[in-house]
């Protein structure tokens, strides 16, 4: 997985991970779920290829829910591998953060100075 | 229909037109079905244009469907083969005798070794899929593959492999068809950028 990147199609994979690690969940949930969170807004166009990328990969399997009403669900969980990588990003992106925390921190001292 | 259906409808034949096999296509407008039934979004806000999420959702896929040594050993494939279509038309070309005649066949051993790289290949794509146009390409494919295998294990025995103008003709139509399908599998057909333009109907969304 990219964890080279703090926006864009690496950090969306592991916020899905991270999501999904919150306990098996379907499309929509976790899209409402990085809404919550005040990670924005993902649309299905992009959460779908998404998921269909961390399927892809054996990251996540899939697993159809027959509901009470409407269409069967898609309902996603972490293989191994899915556990793996999201360790590895969430280490990835807190050495990121703290890295930019740092910078940015720096700047406003040294503006302020 | 709703307008939900038409643009589901139209997801599957995108998915289709891209070598999806079925179950892998049903389960993505599945997918996109619940999504729409629970948000109320409409099809193109939550998803864009149909050409573009089946786009986003074969890329997804394509790099695990498509690995690099399969790629090369197609790439292979389709050379051979297009090379011994090319050697057969040259060798009917200098022949004498009319349709009337016969052509030592100077191929066999590139359709052979053709036959070799993308028999296995192509048998493993038909596993993965269905339907009419494709299965015709694949046909196509094995057919060239299974004369190439036969004319080497021909020529192999001793036996001279003399083939009739006609059927000479044939073998070198089945050569280039095998290549133009090997090539549309492996590689992308030509045609499906245009297709997809003329069919998408969600430039009227």
């Amino acid at each position: 997985m990219d964890t080279r990147s703090l926006t864009g199609r690496g950090s969306l994979d592991l916020f899905i991970l991270a999501a999904i690690a919150r306990g098996d969940a379907h499309g929509y949930a976790i899209a409402a779920s990085l809404k919550a969170l005040g990670l924005g807004d993902v649309k299905g166009g992009t959460l779908y290829p998404a998921l269909a990328r961390l399927e892809a990969g054996g990251l996540v399997v899939p697993r159809w829910e027959v509901g009470e009403a409407g269409p069967a669900r898609k309902l996603y969980a972490l293989t191994a591998r899915g556990w793996t990588g999201l360790k590895d990003g969430a280490e990835a992106w807190r050495a990121q953060v703290d890295g930019a925390g740092r910078l940015l921190a720096e700047a406003v001292d040294a503006g302020a100075a | 229909m709703s307008a939900a259906d038409d643009y589901l409808s139209e997801l599957r034949r995108q998915l289709a037109a891209r070598y999806w096999p079925t179950p892998r296509v049903r389960d993505a407008v599945d997918e996109a079905r619940r999504h729409l039934h629970e948000t109320g979004e409409a099809p193109v806000d939550a998803f864009g244009q149909p050409a573009d999420y089946a786009d986003a959702l074969d890329a997804a896929w394509r790099p695990r469907d498509r690995p690099l040594p399969v790629r090369v050993v197609a790439a292979i494939a389709v050379a051979l083969l297009a090379g011994a279509a090319g050697t057969l038309v040259g060798g009917l070309l200098a022949m004498e005798g009319g349709l009337e005649g016969s052509v030592e066949v100077p191929v066999v051993q590139p359709v052979a070794l053709a036959a070799a790289c993308f028999v296995p290949v192509v048998i493993t794509r038909v596993r993965r899929r269905s339907g009419g146009t494709k299965a015709f390409l694949i046909a196509a494919a094995l057919i060239g593959g299974v004369a190439g295998v036969v004319g080497g294990v021909l020529q192999s025995l001793g036996v001279g492999l003399q083939l009739s103008a006609p059927l000479a003709i044939v073998l070198a139509c089945t050569c280039v068809l095998a290549s133009i399908g090997i090539g549309a599998l492996f590689f992308g057909a030509p045609w499906r950028s245009r297709r997809r333009a003329h069919r998408s109907p969600g430039g009227s969304r």
